[in-house]
């Protein structure tokens, strides 16, 4: 998956280069840590993890598979 | 008071929903889209002072008065009309138009209301125009679902109206949660805004409408729901919760959709989730801020709702399965798909930023860490099923594309382009909206250090799509929500009953035929007596239920 290890590749380029700018800028923090530099880019990153995974679980839970035709057929 | 009464925003959105009933061609298409044209005129027409007020059985009547707020969500109601009119005109369906009219009426008038009793009667219309939406695209079972579960609603919300006039008059005013009928009320309220555990209801009916039709669903019935509760119940500390629940459940269930219209309703869910979480803080800027978001909200989701409808009308089908390569064949649509999704995440330089920075603001002034850290982490996740998932498996990734057979026509693209440059604007310019909603002016929206952390957010949020792309892949499929409890359960119960009953039967044909004889004869003779009892007809209900309610309201206005 070459294309996808360049595109990864970018994205962390681009969020340590935002990283490093929000290092240079004043914070006016509303709860103390959220005024971290780089602080957004880790909770960005743990909070989708978290939110793929909590929808991964309830998806093995919930979730039941159909096909297409059925899928379509529900609908009425 | 007649010349007022003339000014209605709601006036010609329902007379012009029996015009276009009658009328055919040409003429049904201009009054489709002038009357909601007209109804934004009137919006701003309508002077904003003490409405005409009427006594009808000794109840204080006002149909029409306007304030910021009405303003607010009229014009956003009357844009979502106007848009929506537009994007529907290769629509030929009358039945739909004219619902479609008299559901945005039916909003206009719960905005515009002045007495209690008057919102009610334009809250049940709404229920009417938009179940007749659904049902005109021939979902039936959908519709009458959608119906009973607006019935429901509507009988909580009056049975609280009318305990509650009894202590106040039919006045419209702010009420706490702490008596029956104001808890009622809410309940009512909440119904409509797609609260839990009744959630599931705008996810089964939104995307059983037409292509254009889901386009008006999309717009009014949940925002009314969230103006009532600005209304009636700022500062409900209740509400805090229950919005960060509804925001957590609508981005698991979006995070999960196969059908991109189901996922955009549930979208809908999570996003009414940030607005009651605002209310329920109930600062001016607070309930300013949830104003902006459902304006806002009202825009980017007519537009995503736009780009699906058109998916839906040229490929047939708005399952994330089925689609994708789709960006050459329907490059505006996928533009309009973006500009929506980006916005919904609060991408900065677009309007969701704006409001989703108001709704932060008054958070964090209120010192709520818990729902600020929580929306904060609800937003990145937006981003994944909306700025990411959405496009990406509906139109970006290589795949071969579905033909499509039918391209959006002028008019649906000027609709989608409208909604999107307003977004565009709005947020390159914040004071466009601001100068609308001047309780959100002291937001820092541009500023460095915020849209640094926005944009840290966003781009975490896509590196871990990127990462985890393969659990992100649709598969078609239903997931199991609150509705299993109404539309599943009972058929389990009558299910389990019918079994017990045999077993019950088959022990009992064990025993004597004396005793055989004895159970046929109290059977024979239980039969006898209940012969004439069974279901009412159901004009006997309704005229028993219609003769309740109205002793309720006699006594309540005693």
């Amino acid at each position: 998956m070459p294309i996808a290890r360049l595109v990864l590749a970018g994205l962390a380029g681009l969020l340590a280069a935002l990283i490093v700018a929000d290092m240079f800028v004043m914070h006016h923090p509303a709860f103390g840590i959220d005024g971290t530099p780089g602080f957004a880019a880790i909770f960005g990153l743990v909070a989708s993890a978290a939110a793929i995974a909590l929808a991964f679980g309830w998806g093995q839970i919930a979730r039941r598979r159909e096909t297409a035709a059925e899928e379509e057929g529900r609908d009425g | 008071m007649a010349e007022t009464l003339l000014l209605a925003p709601w006036l010609p959105l329902i007379v012009g929903s029996l015009l276009v009933a009658v009328l055919r061609g040409r003429v049904q298409d201009i009054v489709f889209v002038a009357t909601p044209a007209l109804a934004l005129i009137l919006v701003w027409s309508l002077p904003q002072t003490a409405g005409p007020d009427f006594n009808w059985l000794g109840l204080t009547l006002t149909p029409v008065v306007s304030d910021s707020t009405a303003r607010l969500f009229g014009t956003a109601f009357a844009l979502a009309a106007i848009g929506g009119a537009i994007f529907a005109l290769p629509q030929r369906s009358s039945a739909e138009r004219a619902a479609a009219l008299l559901y945005a009426g039916a909003a206009q008038g719960v905005i515009f209301a002045g007495d209690l009793v008057t919102l009610f009667l334009f809250w049940e219309v709404m229920a009417i125009g938009s179940a007749l939406v659904i049902f005109s695209n021939g979902a039936s079972r959908a519709g009458l679902r959608y119906a009973l579960m607006h019935a429901f609603g509507g009988v909580l919300f009056f049975a609280g109206i009318a305990a509650s006039i009894g202590s106040g008059g039919t006045a419209i005013r702010p009420f706490a949660a702490d008596s029956i009928g104001s808890l009622l009320m809410l309940a009512g309220i909440l119904v409509n805004a797609g609260a839990p555990p009744v959630s599931a209801w705008v996810a089964d009916a939104y995307p059983r409408a037409s292509w254009s039709g889901a386009v008006f669903l999309s717009a009014f019935t949940t925002k009314a729901a969230i103006a009532v509760l600005i209304r009636l119940f700022p500062g409900e500390a209740a509400l805090i919760p229950v919005g960060l629940i509804m925001a957590v459940y609508g981005m698991i269930y979006a995070l999960l959709e196969n059908d991109i219209r189901r996922m955009l309703s549930y979208s809908i869910v999570g996003q009414v989730g940030f607005m009651v979480v605002a209310i329920g803080i109930g600062t001016p800027l607070a309930l300013a801020a949830a104003g902006a978001h459902a304006f806002v909200h009202i825009l980017y989701k007519g537009l995503l709702m736009m780009a699906a409808g058109t998916v839906l009308r040229a490929t047939g089908t708005a399952r994330l399965t089925a689609l994708g390569g789709l960006a050459r064949s329907m490059p505006f649509a996928t533009c309009a798909m973006i500009v929506g999704g980006l916005s919904l995440s609060a991408m900065p330089l677009t309007a969701g930023f704006v409001s989703k920075s108001a709704i932060m603001q008054a958070l964090a002034d209120d010192h709520d860490a818990v729902a600020w850290f929580a929306l904060t982490a609800i937003s990145a996740g937006s981003m994944l099923y909306a700025g990411l998932r959405l496009p990406w498996f509906a139109m970006l990734r290589p795949s071969t594309p579905r033909p499509a057979t039918l391209q959006a026509t002028p008019a649906m693209k000027l609709a989608m382009g409208g909604a999107g440059l307003i977004l565009l604007a709005i947020g390159a310019a914040p004071g466009l909206l601001m100068r609308f909603v001047p309780g959100i002016e002291s937001v820092a929206v541009l500023t460095s250090d915020h849209i640094l952390f926005q944009l840290q957010l966003l781009v975490g949020a896509s590196i871990c799509f990127v990462l985890f792309l393969r659990l992100l892949v649709p598969h078609a499929g239903t997931t199991v929500d609150t509705d299993w409890l109404w539309r599943c359960l009972p058929q389990l119960l009558v299910k389990a009953g019918s079994a017990l009953s045999r077993q019950v039967l088959a022990a009992l044909s064990l025993k004597s035929r004396v005793d055989t004889r004895k159970i046929q004869a109290i059977s024979e003779a239980w039969v006898q007596r209940t012969m004439h009892a069974g279901n009412w007809r159901t004009g006997d209900i309704a005229l028993v239920a219609t003769a309740l309610l109205g002793i309720c309201l006699l006594i309540a206005a005693m």
